[in-house]
């Protein structure tokens, strides 16, 4: 069976019918991860026999007469997701045989749901980052191109046809990112809908959790079953306000689609060239367009660095060896704790922790931590002032193709690569990446934004638009056979 | 002005808990100073009109009914890597 040509909802309709075991398919997408994780370094760790014992309990609940949403459904988990079965390592060696004592709260659910776990993917060193080229089992390859990073290992394991759902994490767009770069859907939703209770947060403002998905009907499933109140997440009150929002669109030729009058880069980009083509596609469905502006994008940019890096700084201060990870033996507990540290953060994390320190001391609060909370108003305000003139905003996800896997990569590259994804971050609205095209043989996305609590609108609205968008894509809108 | 002291740099490396030698405070100092240069647009917005936003998600508080209710050992245990009979294990520290 090729899961690039079955969706996660036809695979569950098999499955529910018992046309399918989710045990005989859960054998053959473990050996199929073993067998490409050997080219593409997309798993810390593959899933054995609990993997198994998770499909035969579906198959047993799928003859007691139980329907499941996701059943036998297989899964891909971030590294950054506590789930008791397999090592969590947040990307550092510190943590290589950690196995957490309880499971994430969006895990829990889908294994609810039926779905199996494959296998955790590769993350940054504690989940900062978007590009895993800070993992201290080096980057996961781009299937469509080995020489350069896929983003997100959970998006190449969809790419690759490993796995039909991917659980994600998102904090300055990593998420959105890693879809775009693999070529297939990427849904952030709103800030407060998904619990991350059991995700490693480094960031409280900002970490969010999501799903990735080969094709788009099986986002609202995923989210569906996600999302939610849990009381051991209390930004998740705000689910409390979720049914007061609109949930769908019937009629497209209501709907107004605004796009970035200004985008950076020369008018020969051909980022901005696909932006252009596809409100063209979408204009022909019936669309109106409206031009709008996000003046501080570039200072959004910089504001979320040192914000994101002060809650690095405090949020990564309990792994210390003690409460969390393994220790290294040192002359005093000052020492252990300095002497571990090291040895558990690299790359961004450590540039945060050292960073963050720095923009929390009295004068970096005074210049710099204070003044991106206040441009953290200012963008949000923006973004709010946007959305009375549109219902979605259409915008690019990166400024950029992948990053090459050798990591030949200027820093300031790196900061700039969350340019388009950060408004989101500040502001907690939903965002979906929908594969709309290629650039240099690459997938390249585009992102929906939809309004905060908006997500069922926004997965409603894309589903219409993205034949439009995506003509080529197999077994769209039937999820293949 | 982008400068920060290589004293500023092992202040900041202290009160984080993290050993660093020298190699890395010089590689440290030196990005520092260009990341600061990069954040240099951000301290030249206008923000007159705007407070610092404190709480992102804008959500209201959880507020649940103003009830007591019964903690149980089992839900006092789950979260941690071994329990028995109303008791976190832990490994032994005296020899």
């Amino acid at each position: 069976m090729n899961l690039k040509t079955i969706s996660a909802g036809r695979i569950a309709d098999k499955v529910n019918r018992g046309e399918l075991k989710a045990r005989d398919l859960a054998e053959i997408v473990l050996q199929n991860a073993r067998e490409l994780n050997n080219k593409l370094n997309i798993f810390c760790s593959i899933a054995g026999a609990e993997a198994l014992e998770q499909a035969s309990a579906v198959d047993q609940k799928i003859e007691a007469g139980i329907c499941l949403p996701l059943a036998g459904v297989p899964l891909a988990v971030k590294d950054n997701f506590m789930y008791k079965a397999l090592p969590t390592t947040l990307g550092s060696s510190q943590f290589k045989s950690f196995y957490p004592p309880y499971n994430a709260a969006a895990v829990d659910k889908l294994i609810a749901a039926g779905a199996v776990v494959v296998g955790k993917t590769n993350v940054d060193n504690m989940g900062i980052g978007s590009t895993t080229l800070d993992s201290p089992q080096g980057p996961t390859l781009n299937p469509g191109d080995l020489q350069k990073v896929a983003g997100s290992a959970g998006a190449a394991a969809l790419a690759a046809g490993i796995c039909s759902l991917a659980l994600e994490s998102d904090s300055g767009g990593a998420l959105l990112q890693g879809a775009s770069h693999c070529g297939v859907f990427g849904l952030l939703p709103s800030a407060g809908l998904v619990s991350r209770h059991g995700l490693a947060v480094h960031s409280g403002s900002f970490c969010r959790a999501g799903v990735s998905a080969l094709f788009p009907e099986d986002l609202p499933v995923a989210l569906k079953v996600i999302s939610g109140y849990d009381p051991r997440d209390a930004v998740t009150a705000a689910c409390r306000e979720v049914n007061t929002r609109r949930d769908k669109t019937d009629d497209l030729s209501n709907l107004v689609v605004g796009y970035l009058e200004t985008l950076s880069g020369s008018a020969a980009d051909p980022r901005r060239n696909l932006v252009k083509d596809t409100l063209n596609r979408i204009a022909a469905l019936g669309i109106r367009k409206a031009a709008v502006q996000l003046k501080h994008l570039p200072e959004a940019l910089r504001a979320h660095q040192v914000i994101a890096a002060a809650e690095a700084s405090s949020s990564l201060l309990r792994y210390d060896g003690i409460r969390y990870g393994q220790a290294i033996e040192a002359e005093d507990l000052e020492l252990l704790y300095r002497k571990t540290r090291r040895a558990t953060f690299n790359g961004e994390a450590l540039n945060r922790s050292i960073f963050g320190t720095y923009f929390l001391s009295k004068d970096g609060y005074n210049r710099y931590y204070r003044q991106a909370l206040k441009v953290w108003t200012l963008i949000r305000e923006e973004l709010k002032t946007v959305f009375e003139q549109c219902d979605l905003l259409l915008m690019p996800v990166v400024r950029t193709g992948p990053f090459l896997a050798s990591g030949e990569t200027a820093y300031s590259d790196l900061l700039e690569n969350d340019l388009f994804t950060v408004p989101v971050s500040m502001a907690g609205n939903p965002a979906l990446c929908l594969p709309a095209g290629d650039i240099n043989g690459l997938p390249v996305g585009l992102q929906l934004i939809g309004k905060q609590f908006e997500d069922a609108f926004l997965l409603s609205a894309a589903l219409k638009i993205a034949p439009a968008i995506i003509s080529d894509l197999q077994g769209f809108n039937g999820g293949g056979n | 002005m982008a400068d920060v002291s290589i004293e500023e740099l092992i202040k900041a490396a202290e009160i984080a808990k993290i050993e660093l030698n020298e190699d890395e405070l010089a590689r440290l100092l030196a990005q520092l100073i260009a990341y600061k240069k990069w954040l240099e647009p951000l301290l030249e917005v206008n923000c007159s009109a705007y407070e610092p936003l404190l709480f992102g998600h804008g959500a209201l508080n959880a507020m649940r009914e103003d009830k007591a209710e019964q903690n149980t050992l089992q839900g006092l245990g789950y979260y941690a890597a071994n329990y028995e009979d109303g008791f976190y294990l832990v490994p032994p520290i005296i020899e």
